[in-house]
Protein backbone atom coordinates (compact mmCIF):
# COMPACT_ATOMS: atom_id res chain seq x y z
CA UNK A 1 0.00 0.00 0.00
CA UNK A 2 1.47 3.28 -1.14
CA UNK A 3 -1.63 5.43 -0.72
CA UNK A 4 -1.21 8.44 1.57
CA UNK A 5 -3.14 11.55 2.45
CA UNK A 6 -1.90 14.75 0.84
CA UNK A 7 -0.43 16.19 4.07
CA UNK A 8 1.55 12.99 4.64
CA UNK A 9 3.01 13.19 1.13
CA UNK A 10 3.88 16.86 1.63
CA UNK A 11 6.16 15.78 4.50
CA UNK A 12 8.37 13.98 1.96
CA UNK A 13 9.50 17.38 0.66
CA UNK A 14 11.71 19.50 2.94
CA UNK A 15 13.01 23.05 2.71
CA UNK A 16 15.71 23.03 0.05
CA UNK A 17 14.67 19.74 -1.60
CA UNK A 18 15.61 19.31 -5.26
CA UNK A 19 12.12 18.70 -6.63
CA UNK A 20 11.29 17.46 -10.12
CA UNK A 21 7.85 18.60 -11.26
CA UNK A 22 5.95 16.59 -13.87
CA UNK A 23 3.64 17.85 -16.59
CA UNK A 24 4.45 20.12 -19.50
CA UNK A 25 3.33 23.75 -19.94
CA UNK A 26 -0.37 23.83 -19.00
CA UNK A 27 -0.89 20.08 -18.87
CA UNK A 28 -0.75 17.63 -15.95
CA UNK A 29 0.93 19.99 -13.48
CA UNK A 30 0.58 18.66 -9.89
CA UNK A 31 -0.88 21.98 -8.73
CA UNK A 32 -2.77 20.82 -5.63
CA UNK A 33 0.44 19.29 -4.27
CA UNK A 34 2.46 22.44 -5.01
CA UNK A 35 -0.21 24.70 -3.49
CA UNK A 36 -0.11 22.64 -0.28
CA UNK A 37 3.70 22.85 -0.24
CA UNK A 38 3.30 26.64 -0.35
CA UNK A 39 0.66 26.58 2.42
CA UNK A 40 2.96 24.38 4.51
CA UNK A 41 5.60 27.09 4.19
CA UNK A 42 8.26 25.13 2.31
CA UNK A 43 11.09 27.36 1.11
CA UNK A 44 14.36 27.42 -0.86
CA UNK A 45 13.07 24.69 -3.15
CA UNK A 46 15.22 23.80 -6.12
CA UNK A 47 12.89 22.84 -8.92
CA UNK A 48 13.42 21.13 -12.26
CA UNK A 49 10.83 20.75 -14.97
CA UNK A 50 10.98 20.46 -18.74
CA UNK A 51 8.73 23.42 -19.61
CA UNK A 52 7.22 25.35 -16.71
CA UNK A 53 4.15 27.54 -16.45
CA UNK A 54 1.71 27.99 -13.56
CA UNK A 55 3.66 25.48 -11.42
CA UNK A 56 6.88 27.48 -11.36
CA UNK A 57 4.98 30.77 -11.24
CA UNK A 58 3.10 29.67 -8.11
CA UNK A 59 6.31 28.72 -6.27
CA UNK A 60 7.99 31.95 -7.41
CA UNK A 61 5.02 34.09 -6.33
CA UNK A 62 5.16 32.42 -2.90
CA UNK A 63 8.89 33.10 -2.57
CA UNK A 64 9.47 29.36 -2.18
CA UNK A 65 11.90 28.96 -5.07
CA UNK A 66 15.68 29.08 -4.83
CA UNK A 67 16.58 27.84 -8.30
CA UNK A 68 14.90 26.59 -11.42
CA UNK A 69 16.30 24.17 -14.01
CA UNK A 70 14.44 23.80 -17.27
CA UNK A 71 13.88 25.08 -20.77
CA UNK A 72 11.08 27.62 -20.45
CA UNK A 73 8.80 29.31 -17.94
CA UNK A 74 5.85 31.18 -19.35
CA UNK A 75 2.37 30.94 -20.79
CA UNK A 76 3.13 30.97 -24.55
CA UNK A 77 0.46 33.14 -26.25
CA UNK A 78 -0.92 34.26 -22.86
CA UNK A 79 2.32 35.94 -21.84
CA UNK A 80 5.33 35.77 -19.52
CA UNK A 81 5.35 34.47 -15.94
CA UNK A 82 5.41 37.77 -14.01
CA UNK A 83 6.51 36.74 -10.49
CA UNK A 84 9.11 34.33 -11.81
CA UNK A 85 10.49 36.83 -14.29
CA UNK A 86 10.79 39.60 -11.68
CA UNK A 87 12.50 37.31 -9.16
CA UNK A 88 15.05 36.15 -11.74
CA UNK A 89 15.74 39.76 -12.78
CA UNK A 90 16.42 40.55 -9.10
CA UNK A 91 18.68 37.49 -8.84
CA UNK A 92 16.40 36.03 -6.16
CA UNK A 93 15.95 32.90 -8.22
CA UNK A 94 18.80 31.26 -10.11
CA UNK A 95 17.42 30.24 -13.52
CA UNK A 96 19.57 27.41 -14.81
CA UNK A 97 18.29 27.43 -18.37
CA UNK A 98 18.59 24.12 -20.19
CA UNK A 99 17.68 23.50 -23.80
CA UNK A 100 15.04 20.78 -24.05
CA UNK A 101 17.47 18.16 -25.27
CA UNK A 102 20.14 19.04 -22.68
CA UNK A 103 17.46 18.57 -20.01
CA UNK A 104 16.41 15.18 -21.41
CA UNK A 105 20.07 14.17 -21.66
CA UNK A 106 20.50 14.96 -17.94
CA UNK A 107 17.49 12.80 -17.06
CA UNK A 108 18.80 9.99 -19.26
CA UNK A 109 22.20 10.09 -17.56
CA UNK A 110 20.43 9.88 -14.18
CA UNK A 111 18.08 7.09 -15.25
CA UNK A 112 20.83 5.08 -16.94
CA UNK A 113 23.46 5.31 -14.20
CA UNK A 114 25.88 7.18 -16.47
CA UNK A 115 28.41 9.87 -15.43
CA UNK A 116 27.18 11.92 -18.37
CA UNK A 117 25.10 11.59 -21.50
CA UNK A 118 26.64 12.78 -24.76
CA UNK A 119 24.56 15.23 -26.75
CA UNK A 120 25.33 17.48 -29.65
CA UNK A 121 22.30 19.54 -28.72
CA UNK A 122 22.90 23.22 -28.16
CA UNK A 123 26.50 23.13 -29.41
CA UNK A 124 27.53 26.76 -29.84
CA UNK A 125 24.85 28.02 -27.44
CA UNK A 126 25.98 30.16 -24.48
CA UNK A 127 23.72 27.96 -22.32
CA UNK A 128 26.37 25.25 -22.35
CA UNK A 129 28.92 27.47 -20.57
CA UNK A 130 26.35 29.02 -18.19
CA UNK A 131 25.35 25.53 -17.06
CA UNK A 132 29.02 24.66 -16.58
CA UNK A 133 28.80 21.73 -18.98
CA UNK A 134 31.95 20.25 -20.48
CA UNK A 135 32.31 20.00 -24.23
CA UNK A 136 34.54 17.03 -24.97
CA UNK A 137 36.25 15.67 -28.04
CA UNK A 138 34.68 12.75 -29.85
CA UNK A 139 37.16 9.90 -29.17
CA UNK A 140 36.46 8.66 -32.71
CA UNK A 141 37.27 11.96 -34.39
CA UNK A 142 33.90 13.59 -35.18
CA UNK A 143 32.63 16.96 -33.96
CA UNK A 144 32.68 17.56 -30.19
CA UNK A 145 29.89 16.53 -27.82
CA UNK A 146 28.39 18.13 -24.74
CA UNK A 147 28.82 15.85 -21.70
CA UNK A 148 25.61 16.37 -19.73
CA UNK A 149 25.85 15.17 -16.11
CA UNK A 150 22.93 13.43 -14.35
CA UNK A 151 19.95 15.56 -13.41
CA UNK A 152 18.71 13.72 -10.33
CA UNK A 153 15.81 15.31 -8.44
CA UNK A 154 15.62 14.02 -4.86
CA UNK A 155 11.85 13.84 -5.21
CA UNK A 156 9.67 13.95 -8.32
CA UNK A 157 5.97 14.78 -8.15
CA UNK A 158 3.76 13.94 -11.12
CA UNK A 159 0.03 14.11 -11.72
CA UNK A 160 -1.68 11.17 -13.44
CA UNK A 161 -5.20 10.20 -14.46
CA UNK A 162 -5.34 6.83 -12.78
CA UNK A 163 -3.01 5.05 -10.37
CA UNK A 164 -3.52 2.14 -8.01
CA UNK A 165 -2.88 1.69 -4.32
CA UNK A 166 0.38 -0.14 -5.12
CA UNK A 167 1.73 2.92 -6.95
CA UNK A 168 1.29 1.66 -10.51
CA UNK A 169 0.41 4.51 -12.85
CA UNK A 170 -1.74 3.96 -15.94
CA UNK A 171 -0.65 5.27 -19.32
CA UNK A 172 -2.71 8.36 -20.27
CA UNK A 173 -5.96 7.65 -22.09
CA UNK A 174 -5.45 10.48 -24.55
CA UNK A 175 -2.46 10.20 -26.96
CA UNK A 176 -1.17 13.56 -25.86
CA UNK A 177 2.17 15.20 -26.50
CA UNK A 178 5.22 14.84 -24.26
CA UNK A 179 3.53 12.29 -22.00
CA UNK A 180 6.81 10.46 -21.79
CA UNK A 181 8.39 13.37 -19.91
CA UNK A 182 6.71 12.28 -16.66
CA UNK A 183 8.02 8.74 -17.15
CA UNK A 184 11.56 9.99 -17.83
CA UNK A 185 11.40 12.20 -14.74
CA UNK A 186 10.12 9.38 -12.55
CA UNK A 187 13.01 7.16 -13.67
CA UNK A 188 15.61 9.83 -12.91
CA UNK A 189 14.38 10.87 -9.47
CA UNK A 190 15.32 9.46 -6.06
CA UNK A 191 11.70 9.22 -4.89
CA UNK A 192 8.40 9.59 -6.74
CA UNK A 193 5.13 11.02 -5.48
CA UNK A 194 2.10 10.49 -7.71
CA UNK A 195 -1.06 12.52 -7.38
CA UNK A 196 -3.90 11.05 -9.42
CA UNK A 197 -7.42 11.96 -10.45
CA UNK A 198 -8.46 8.52 -9.29
CA UNK A 199 -6.76 5.86 -7.19
CA UNK A 200 -8.12 2.34 -7.78
CA UNK A 201 -7.31 -0.76 -5.80
CA UNK A 202 -5.52 -2.49 -8.67
CA UNK A 203 -4.95 -1.26 -12.27
CA UNK A 204 -6.51 -3.34 -15.03
CA UNK A 205 -4.82 -1.39 -17.82
CA UNK A 206 -1.11 -1.24 -18.76
CA UNK A 207 1.08 0.78 -16.41
CA UNK A 208 3.85 3.16 -17.47
CA UNK A 209 5.28 3.88 -14.02
CA UNK A 210 5.51 0.92 -11.69
CA UNK A 211 4.75 0.58 -8.00
CA UNK A 212 8.27 -0.32 -6.99
CA UNK A 213 9.47 3.06 -8.31
CA UNK A 214 6.82 5.02 -6.44
CA UNK A 215 6.98 6.23 -2.85
CA UNK A 216 3.50 7.62 -2.38
CA UNK A 217 0.17 7.86 -4.20
CA UNK A 218 -2.42 10.50 -3.34
CA UNK A 219 -5.88 10.90 -4.81
CA UNK A 220 -6.44 14.54 -5.81
CA UNK A 221 -9.46 15.05 -8.06
CA UNK A 222 -8.93 18.08 -10.23
CA UNK A 223 -5.43 18.15 -8.75
CA UNK A 224 -3.90 19.66 -11.88
CA UNK A 225 -6.14 22.75 -12.00
CA UNK A 226 -5.71 25.40 -13.27
CA UNK A 227 -3.58 23.35 -15.68
CA UNK A 228 -5.44 20.64 -17.59
CA UNK A 229 -5.47 16.87 -17.93
CA UNK A 230 -5.96 15.88 -21.61
CA UNK A 231 -9.12 13.87 -22.07
CA UNK A 232 -10.48 15.00 -18.65
CA UNK A 233 -10.42 18.77 -18.35
CA UNK A 234 -8.81 21.63 -20.26
CA UNK A 235 -6.56 24.28 -18.70
CA UNK A 236 -8.56 27.01 -16.95
CA UNK A 237 -7.48 29.76 -19.33
CA UNK A 238 -9.94 32.23 -17.82
CA UNK A 239 -8.41 31.91 -14.35
CA UNK A 240 -4.90 32.10 -15.77
CA UNK A 241 -5.71 35.21 -17.80
CA UNK A 242 -7.23 36.77 -14.67
CA UNK A 243 -4.07 36.06 -12.72
CA UNK A 244 -1.82 37.41 -15.48
CA UNK A 245 -3.86 40.63 -15.65
CA UNK A 246 -3.51 41.17 -11.90
CA UNK A 247 -0.83 38.88 -10.50
CA UNK A 248 -1.44 38.00 -6.89
CA UNK A 249 -0.58 34.86 -4.93
CA UNK A 250 -4.01 34.45 -3.33
CA UNK A 251 -5.86 34.51 -6.65
CA UNK A 252 -3.43 31.92 -8.00
CA UNK A 253 -3.97 29.67 -4.96
CA UNK A 254 -7.71 30.08 -5.42
CA UNK A 255 -7.46 28.92 -9.03
CA UNK A 256 -6.03 25.62 -7.80
CA UNK A 257 -8.82 23.06 -7.56
CA UNK B 1 -5.04 45.58 -59.28
CA UNK B 2 -3.33 43.78 -56.40
CA UNK B 3 -5.15 43.47 -53.11
CA UNK B 4 -3.92 45.58 -50.17
CA UNK B 5 -2.05 43.56 -47.52
CA UNK B 6 -0.30 44.11 -44.19
CA UNK B 7 3.45 43.99 -43.47
CA UNK B 8 2.87 40.87 -41.42
CA UNK B 9 1.06 39.15 -44.31
CA UNK B 10 3.92 40.07 -46.60
CA UNK B 11 6.36 38.47 -44.16
CA UNK B 12 4.36 35.25 -43.73
CA UNK B 13 3.70 34.80 -47.47
CA UNK B 14 7.38 35.35 -48.29
CA UNK B 15 8.37 32.78 -45.69
CA UNK B 16 5.82 30.26 -46.97
CA UNK B 17 7.20 30.55 -50.51
CA UNK B 18 10.64 29.49 -49.34
CA UNK B 19 9.34 26.05 -48.33
CA UNK B 20 9.37 23.10 -50.73
CA UNK B 21 6.88 20.31 -51.10
CA UNK B 22 9.42 17.68 -50.00
CA UNK B 23 10.66 19.58 -46.94
CA UNK B 24 10.56 18.06 -43.48
CA UNK B 25 10.07 21.13 -41.39
CA UNK B 26 10.44 21.78 -37.65
CA UNK B 27 7.85 24.41 -36.82
CA UNK B 28 7.67 27.00 -34.04
CA UNK B 29 4.41 28.54 -32.81
CA UNK B 30 3.35 31.94 -34.18
CA UNK B 31 4.53 33.38 -37.50
CA UNK B 32 6.60 30.26 -38.39
CA UNK B 33 3.50 28.10 -37.93
CA UNK B 34 1.42 30.48 -40.09
CA UNK B 35 4.00 30.31 -42.87
CA UNK B 36 4.36 26.52 -42.77
CA UNK B 37 0.62 25.91 -42.85
CA UNK B 38 0.16 28.46 -45.62
CA UNK B 39 2.77 26.56 -47.64
CA UNK B 40 0.95 23.29 -46.91
CA UNK B 41 -2.37 24.77 -48.04
CA UNK B 42 -0.91 26.24 -51.26
CA UNK B 43 2.16 25.00 -53.16
CA UNK B 44 3.51 22.37 -50.73
CA UNK B 45 0.64 19.99 -49.86
CA UNK B 46 3.01 17.10 -49.04
CA UNK B 47 5.29 19.02 -46.67
CA UNK B 48 5.94 17.21 -43.37
CA UNK B 49 5.40 19.48 -40.39
CA UNK B 50 6.91 18.47 -37.06
CA UNK B 51 6.12 20.46 -33.93
CA UNK B 52 8.27 20.47 -30.81
CA UNK B 53 5.65 18.37 -29.07
CA UNK B 54 6.68 15.40 -31.23
CA UNK B 55 3.77 15.47 -33.66
CA UNK B 56 4.93 14.07 -36.99
CA UNK B 57 3.08 15.19 -40.12
CA UNK B 58 0.66 17.52 -38.32
CA UNK B 59 -2.08 19.01 -40.51
CA UNK B 60 -3.86 21.35 -38.11
CA UNK B 61 -7.23 22.69 -39.26
CA UNK B 62 -6.56 25.88 -37.35
CA UNK B 63 -3.30 27.41 -36.14
CA UNK B 64 -2.19 26.10 -32.75
CA UNK B 65 -1.81 28.58 -29.87
CA UNK B 66 0.43 26.22 -27.92
CA UNK B 67 2.86 23.46 -28.88
CA UNK B 68 0.49 21.29 -26.83
CA UNK B 69 -2.70 22.00 -28.80
CA UNK B 70 -4.75 18.83 -29.11
CA UNK B 71 -5.35 19.54 -32.81
CA UNK B 72 -1.67 18.87 -33.53
CA UNK B 73 -1.84 15.37 -32.00
CA UNK B 74 -5.23 14.60 -33.57
CA UNK B 75 -4.16 15.49 -37.12
CA UNK B 76 -0.63 14.04 -36.99
CA UNK B 77 0.48 10.63 -38.23
CA UNK B 78 1.67 10.01 -34.70
CA UNK B 79 3.15 11.73 -31.66
CA UNK B 80 6.61 10.49 -30.75
CA UNK B 81 8.50 10.70 -27.47
CA UNK B 82 10.80 13.57 -26.55
CA UNK B 83 14.03 11.56 -26.97
CA UNK B 84 12.85 10.37 -30.39
CA UNK B 85 12.09 13.92 -31.48
CA UNK B 86 15.51 15.15 -30.46
CA UNK B 87 17.76 12.18 -31.05
CA UNK B 88 16.31 10.54 -34.13
CA UNK B 89 14.65 13.43 -35.93
CA UNK B 90 16.81 16.40 -35.00
CA UNK B 91 20.25 15.15 -33.99
CA UNK B 92 19.93 12.36 -36.54
CA UNK B 93 19.78 14.97 -39.29
CA UNK B 94 16.32 14.11 -40.61
CA UNK B 95 14.84 17.62 -40.66
CA UNK B 96 15.52 19.76 -43.71
CA UNK B 97 14.31 23.14 -42.44
CA UNK B 98 13.84 24.63 -38.97
CA UNK B 99 11.77 27.77 -38.60
CA UNK B 100 12.57 30.04 -35.66
CA UNK B 101 11.58 33.43 -34.28
CA UNK B 102 13.86 35.66 -32.20
CA UNK B 103 13.76 38.29 -29.47
CA UNK B 104 17.14 39.46 -30.79
CA UNK B 105 18.90 38.47 -34.01
CA UNK B 106 22.41 39.67 -34.85
CA UNK B 107 24.42 40.27 -38.01
CA UNK B 108 25.67 36.67 -37.99
CA UNK B 109 22.22 35.18 -37.49
CA UNK B 110 22.70 34.30 -33.80
CA UNK B 111 19.44 34.14 -31.87
CA UNK B 112 18.75 35.34 -28.34
CA UNK B 113 15.59 34.25 -26.52
CA UNK B 114 17.13 34.11 -23.03
CA UNK B 115 18.00 37.52 -21.51
CA UNK B 116 18.29 41.17 -22.42
CA UNK B 117 21.40 42.30 -20.56
CA UNK B 118 23.60 40.15 -18.34
CA UNK B 119 22.72 36.46 -17.80
CA UNK B 120 23.01 36.55 -13.97
CA UNK B 121 21.45 40.02 -13.55
CA UNK B 122 19.24 40.44 -16.60
CA UNK B 123 17.48 43.66 -17.50
CA UNK B 124 14.71 41.51 -18.96
CA UNK B 125 14.43 37.78 -18.32
CA UNK B 126 12.75 36.11 -21.30
CA UNK B 127 10.87 32.80 -20.81
CA UNK B 128 13.68 30.65 -22.25
CA UNK B 129 14.66 28.99 -25.50
CA UNK B 130 12.84 25.64 -25.17
CA UNK B 131 14.11 23.43 -27.98
CA UNK B 132 15.44 26.23 -30.18
CA UNK B 133 19.16 25.61 -29.42
CA UNK B 134 19.08 22.10 -30.88
CA UNK B 135 16.78 23.09 -33.72
CA UNK B 136 19.36 25.72 -34.68
CA UNK B 137 22.22 23.24 -34.47
CA UNK B 138 20.66 20.28 -36.28
CA UNK B 139 18.13 21.25 -38.92
CA UNK B 140 19.61 21.19 -42.43
CA UNK B 141 19.05 24.93 -42.61
CA UNK B 142 17.28 27.58 -40.54
CA UNK B 143 14.78 30.20 -41.65
CA UNK B 144 14.20 33.03 -39.20
CA UNK B 145 11.07 35.18 -39.13
CA UNK B 146 11.46 38.38 -37.15
CA UNK B 147 9.84 41.84 -37.11
CA UNK B 148 12.44 44.36 -38.24
CA UNK B 149 13.43 47.05 -35.75
CA UNK B 150 16.58 48.19 -33.94
CA UNK B 151 15.63 46.51 -30.70
CA UNK B 152 15.57 43.12 -32.39
CA UNK B 153 18.03 43.42 -35.26
CA UNK B 154 21.21 44.05 -33.29
CA UNK B 155 24.92 44.11 -34.04
CA UNK B 156 25.65 41.53 -31.36
CA UNK B 157 23.10 39.55 -29.35
CA UNK B 158 23.40 39.83 -25.55
CA UNK B 159 23.33 36.03 -25.30
CA UNK B 160 23.53 33.25 -27.89
CA UNK B 161 20.61 30.97 -27.07
CA UNK B 162 20.65 29.37 -30.50
CA UNK B 163 23.74 29.33 -32.66
CA UNK B 164 23.64 31.15 -35.98
CA UNK B 165 27.08 31.54 -37.47
CA UNK B 166 28.74 32.49 -34.15
CA UNK B 167 30.41 35.67 -32.88
CA UNK B 168 32.70 35.96 -35.91
CA UNK B 169 30.58 34.16 -38.51
CA UNK B 170 32.79 31.03 -38.59
CA UNK B 171 31.74 29.10 -35.47
CA UNK B 172 29.83 26.34 -37.26
CA UNK B 173 32.88 25.50 -39.31
CA UNK B 174 35.06 25.42 -36.17
CA UNK B 175 32.65 23.05 -34.42
CA UNK B 176 32.57 20.78 -37.45
CA UNK B 177 28.80 21.08 -37.87
CA UNK B 178 27.52 19.80 -41.20
CA UNK B 179 24.28 21.82 -41.09
CA UNK B 180 24.03 25.24 -42.73
CA UNK B 181 22.53 27.37 -39.95
CA UNK B 182 20.48 30.45 -40.85
CA UNK B 183 20.31 30.73 -44.64
CA UNK B 184 17.26 32.97 -44.85
CA UNK B 185 15.89 35.76 -42.68
CA UNK B 186 12.46 37.14 -43.47
CA UNK B 187 11.37 40.37 -41.80
CA UNK B 188 8.43 42.67 -42.37
CA UNK B 189 10.74 44.95 -44.40
CA UNK B 190 13.04 42.70 -46.39
CA UNK B 191 14.67 39.34 -47.04
CA UNK B 192 18.25 38.67 -45.92
CA UNK B 193 20.78 35.94 -46.62
CA UNK B 194 24.27 35.38 -45.23
CA UNK B 195 27.26 36.48 -47.29
CA UNK B 196 28.79 33.30 -48.79
CA UNK B 197 32.22 34.10 -47.29
CA UNK B 198 31.69 36.12 -44.10
CA UNK B 199 28.20 34.83 -43.20
CA UNK B 200 27.11 38.37 -42.36
CA UNK B 201 23.42 38.87 -43.16
CA UNK B 202 22.85 40.99 -46.28
CA UNK B 203 19.66 42.33 -47.79
CA UNK B 204 18.75 40.45 -50.97
CA UNK B 205 15.28 41.91 -51.54
CA UNK B 206 13.13 44.68 -50.14
CA UNK B 207 9.38 44.41 -49.80
CA UNK B 208 7.29 46.66 -52.07
CA UNK B 209 6.99 50.22 -50.77
CA UNK B 210 9.95 49.87 -48.33
CA UNK B 211 12.99 52.07 -48.89
CA UNK B 212 16.66 51.23 -48.47
CA UNK B 213 16.89 54.01 -45.87
CA UNK B 214 14.08 52.54 -43.83
CA UNK B 215 15.84 49.14 -43.70
CA UNK B 216 19.10 50.86 -42.77
CA UNK B 217 17.45 52.79 -39.94
CA UNK B 218 15.76 49.69 -38.56
CA UNK B 219 18.96 47.60 -38.52
CA UNK B 220 21.45 47.71 -35.63
CA UNK B 221 24.52 47.31 -37.81
CA UNK B 222 25.92 48.88 -40.99
CA UNK B 223 23.82 46.65 -43.22
CA UNK B 224 24.94 45.66 -46.72
CA UNK B 225 22.57 45.56 -49.69
CA UNK B 226 23.38 43.09 -52.46
CA UNK B 227 24.25 44.76 -55.77
CA UNK B 228 21.46 42.82 -57.49
CA UNK B 229 18.95 43.98 -54.86
CA UNK B 230 15.44 42.92 -55.80
CA UNK B 231 11.91 43.83 -54.85
CA UNK B 232 10.16 40.96 -53.06
CA UNK B 233 7.13 39.87 -55.11
CA UNK B 234 3.95 40.93 -53.28
CA UNK B 235 1.44 38.33 -52.05
CA UNK B 236 -1.00 37.07 -54.68
CA UNK B 237 -4.74 37.26 -54.17
CA UNK B 238 -4.84 33.48 -53.85
CA UNK B 239 -2.17 33.42 -51.12
CA UNK B 240 -3.91 36.17 -49.19
CA UNK B 241 -7.24 34.36 -49.41
CA UNK B 242 -5.82 31.14 -48.00
CA UNK B 243 -3.93 32.94 -45.23
CA UNK B 244 -6.90 35.08 -44.19
CA UNK B 245 -9.21 32.11 -44.26
CA UNK B 246 -6.80 30.15 -42.04
CA UNK B 247 -6.57 33.03 -39.57
CA UNK B 248 -10.34 33.56 -39.51
CA UNK B 249 -10.87 29.83 -38.81
CA UNK B 250 -8.25 30.02 -36.08
CA UNK B 251 -9.87 32.99 -34.41
CA UNK B 252 -13.32 31.40 -34.52
CA UNK B 253 -12.00 28.14 -33.05
CA UNK B 254 -10.10 29.75 -30.19
CA UNK B 255 -12.74 32.36 -29.33
CA UNK B 256 -13.92 32.22 -25.75
CA UNK B 257 -10.73 31.40 -23.92
CA UNK B 258 -9.25 28.49 -25.91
Amino acid sequence: MKQLELDQAIDLVQDGTFLGVGGVLLKRKPMRFLADLVRAGRSRLRVATFLGSVDVELLAAAGALDSFSGGYVGFEYLGFAPAFQRAVERSEINYREYSEFLFMAGLRAAAGGLPFYPARAALGSDLVAELGLSVIADPYGGCPVVAVPPLTPEVAVIHAEVADTFGNVAAPSFPDFLVDFDVALARAAGAVIVTAERVVERLDVPAQIFGFQVTAVVETRGGARPSGVPGRYPPDVVAIRRYLTQPNLDSLLEAVG
Amino acid sequence: MAEPYTASEMMVVTAARALRNDDVCFVGIGAPSEACNLARLTHAPDITLIYESGTIGAKPEVLPLSIGDGDLCRTALTTVSVPETFQYWLQGGRISVGFLGAAQLDRFGNINTTVIGDYARPKVRLPGGGGAPEIATFCGEIYVIVPHDRRRMVDRVDFITSLGHGRDGQERHRLGLQTKGPTLVITDLCVMRPNPTTNELEVVSIHPGVTVDRVREATGWEVTFRPDLDTTPPPTTAELEVLRDLKARTEAAHRGGG
